[in-house]
This record gives C-alpha cells, structure tokens and sequence, in this order.
C-alpha cells in the first residue's frame, strides 16, 4: 500500500483516520502529537532539568529518543534519564542493556535505582506472596522514582504513558469507583501540586501503543522484547483486551474514551484530595500518616 | 514456515502467499493488536506476505 501523503510504502495504516502513512510521515506525526501534547499542557515551559524515567522497553526508550530530538538542542534544557532495577532477573538485566545503549548513542545522562537499596527485590517478595506483585513494584518505583528525581533536582520527570495506558487507567478508576485517583496520570502533574512530589509529564497520553511500537520499530531503537514475569496478575489485562476489542469494531473508541477522560479532569478538584503530609518512617510524601511504600515493607518483611 | 512473534520462534502452516491482516487471524489476533515486519520492514495489514518473507510479529501489550 502507498502512503496517503506521498508515494512511498506505507508502513501502517491509521483506521481511526483511514491513513495509510509511510516511515517518514508517521514518524513525524507521532514527533508532531508528542510536540503538541508538551505544549499544549506546558510540560517543558520554564523548566530545566528534566528526567526521563527508562525501563528499557518500545515506551520509555521511545519517549526518550523523541524528546531528545524535539528538545534536545535546547541548550537551556537538560535530559537525564532513570531507570528503577526491580530485580526482576533477567527481565531487567536484558532491559537495563537497552536503556544503556540507548542513552550512550543519544548522550544522555542515566542512573540506575536498585529495589534492593530500597527495598526488597521483587523475587524475594514473590516467595512470600503477600500483595499483588503490580500494585507492590508500582509503589515502590514511584517512591524510588520521586526521590530521585528531586535528589537530581529535576524540574519535571517525564513518563512513558500513551494512550492505551491512559484510557486503561481512566476505565479502571471508574470501574472502583476513584475518582480522584484520575488526577495522578493526567498529562501534566499528579495527585497533587505538593513541592514534594516532582510533576510527572507524559508527552506519549495521546499515542495509541500500537503506534508507539511502530515508532519505536521503525525508527531501529532497540528494546527489550518481552513481557514482565508477574505481569498475568493484574487485572489491567483484562481491561486491556476490551478496549482493544472495541476499537477494532469503532476505530476511534480510544480517543473517544481520552477526550472524557479530558472532560472529566477539568471538573476534578485538587482542593479534594487529603493533604500531603510527611511518612512517619521514611519522610517522603504521603497523604497519610505512613506512606504505602512503607505500609507494604513493613508487610513485606514481617515474619 | 516459521516466523517470530515478540522475539519467539513459532512454526505457522501457510503455503500461498496471502494478506498480513488473514495471517494476524491466523495466530488468533485482531489487527489493532500486533504489527507485521515483512523482511525487515514494517507493512500494513492490507499488505501480502509469502511463506518466502521472513515475517516477524509484534503484538501491542506484551513489550512491558
Ligand atoms: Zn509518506
Ligand atoms: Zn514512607
């Protein structure tokens, strides 16, 4: 098939716009969402160091390698990249690979995070099997995440959400009944505005996944193919299989879900969320008392 | 023939040539859910693919 903008191949066919783009076009409509996305939601306005959180796979590797080429001429602006080792074996020592070779062939400044400074790796968790192991990892690499990110004296920490992830999240929240949790993925920011949590940014919220993918495989970035060892837990799977159901039936759906998601976030009220305190144990922000990164260490590790 | 899927080999009975989007169906998979790398480049699932090709298979939501 020939792309619907010029006469070269087409290497993916959009059915939500009916397009058939070659490399060259899709590339630079995925750049152009990513551009739009961090402008449109001031991510990168006034800020100077920003972090971009790697875990080696097709999302975060391709998240850095686009906003290295967006941003990284800007001389104001600093790039530094973090990856969190959970110690899930060889699932991450693969991975941790690919976030080095990419950040050595970009120059980009990159630190690694052990679970086990922190915490306990996740093997020795799952012996115990005590919590789901997805809400566990998430927590702690949150926690390890905003540490550091304010030990580098970042101004934003970009994450690898797309779209997927964000209407899967936005399903999920509505599904529990939490509302206010969907202040924590939205574009620009979190649960709250508090100093000491660093704002997340998520320049890929509007990028379908399969879009990414095909960014990432077209673009040669290398990543880390395969799927997280724990990850047939979680019931984001679930959700997962629905969604991608009903866009193959209504193309589209998936936007259509992001722009109530939109909708609903202007509505949301900061002011409703409890107010952000210190953990009693580890000092980092928490909405109560004891954080619950130190609430699941402690169940972790009790005999 | 045998192709890749997520980086494993998988043995797959195809003898003509015939669309990416049948041989998505073929492994039990919507289009929305993988893409197809035909000889080292990606194509569209309207895109015809021989046991001759060397097929990979990426499917969206396995890559962690
Ligand atoms: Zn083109
Ligand atoms: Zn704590």
């Amino acid at each position: 098939m020939k792309c619907s903008e010029c006469n070269a191949d087409a290497i993916i066919y959009l059915a939500y716009s009916q397009k058939f783009l070659c490399g060259k076009h899709f590339s630079r409509l995925t750049e152009k969402r990513a551009g739009a996305a961090m402008r449109e939601h001031a991510m990168v306005r006034g800020k100077k160091r920003i972090g971009v959180a790697i875990s080696g796979g097709k999302d975060s590797l391709a998240l850095l390698y686009i906003m290295h080429k967006l941003l990284g001429k800007d001389r104001r602006l600093k790039l530094i990249a973090l990856t969190v080792d959970e110690g899930i074996g060889e699932y991450r020592s693969e991975s941790i690979k690919r976030c080095n070779e990419l950040c050595s062939q970009l120059g980009v400044e990159h630190h690694i995070y052990s679970f086990k400074d922190y915490a306990v790796p996740m093997r020795t968790l799952m012996r115990r099997r005590r919590t789901d192991p997805c809400s566990y990892c998430g927590v702690f690499r949150r926690w390890i995440l905003n540490k550091a990110a304010r030990e580098l004296k970042l101004d934003a920490l970009a994450v690898a959400h797309n779209l997927d992830d964000t209407v899967q999240t936005f399903l999920m929240n509505l599904m529990r009944n939490e509302p206010l949790r969907m202040l924590r993925f939205r574009p620009c920011g979190g649960i709250s505005d508090s100093e000491e949590f660093v704002p997340r940014i998520r320049p890929l919220f509007a990028i379908p996944e399969r879009e990414v993918l095909a960014y990432a495989l077209h673009n040669g970035i290398k990543f880390h193919v395969g799927k997280c060892p724990y990850a047939h837990y979680a019931i984001r799977n679930h959700v997962r299989k629905f969604v991608a159901d009903m866009e193959e039936r209504y193309p589209g759906t998936k936007f259509a879900l992001l722009n109530s998601y939109l909708y609903m976030l202007r509505s949301l009220r900061l002011d409703e969320v409890p107010d952000i305190t210190k953990c009693r144990e580890c000092g980092e922000p928490s909405t109560s008392g004891v954080c619950k990164r130190c609430i699941l260490l402690s169940d972790a590790l009790r005999k | 023939m045998v192709l890749i899927i997520d980086g494993r080999r998988q043995r797959i009975k195809f003898t003509r040539p015939l669309l990416a989007s049948s041989l998505l169906k073929l492994l039990g998979l919507g289009r929305e859910r993988a893409l197809v790398r035909r000889n080292g480049k990606l194509i569209t699932e309207f895109d015809k693919v021989s046991p001759k090709d060397n097929i990979e298979v990426f499917t969206v939501g396995s890559q962690g």
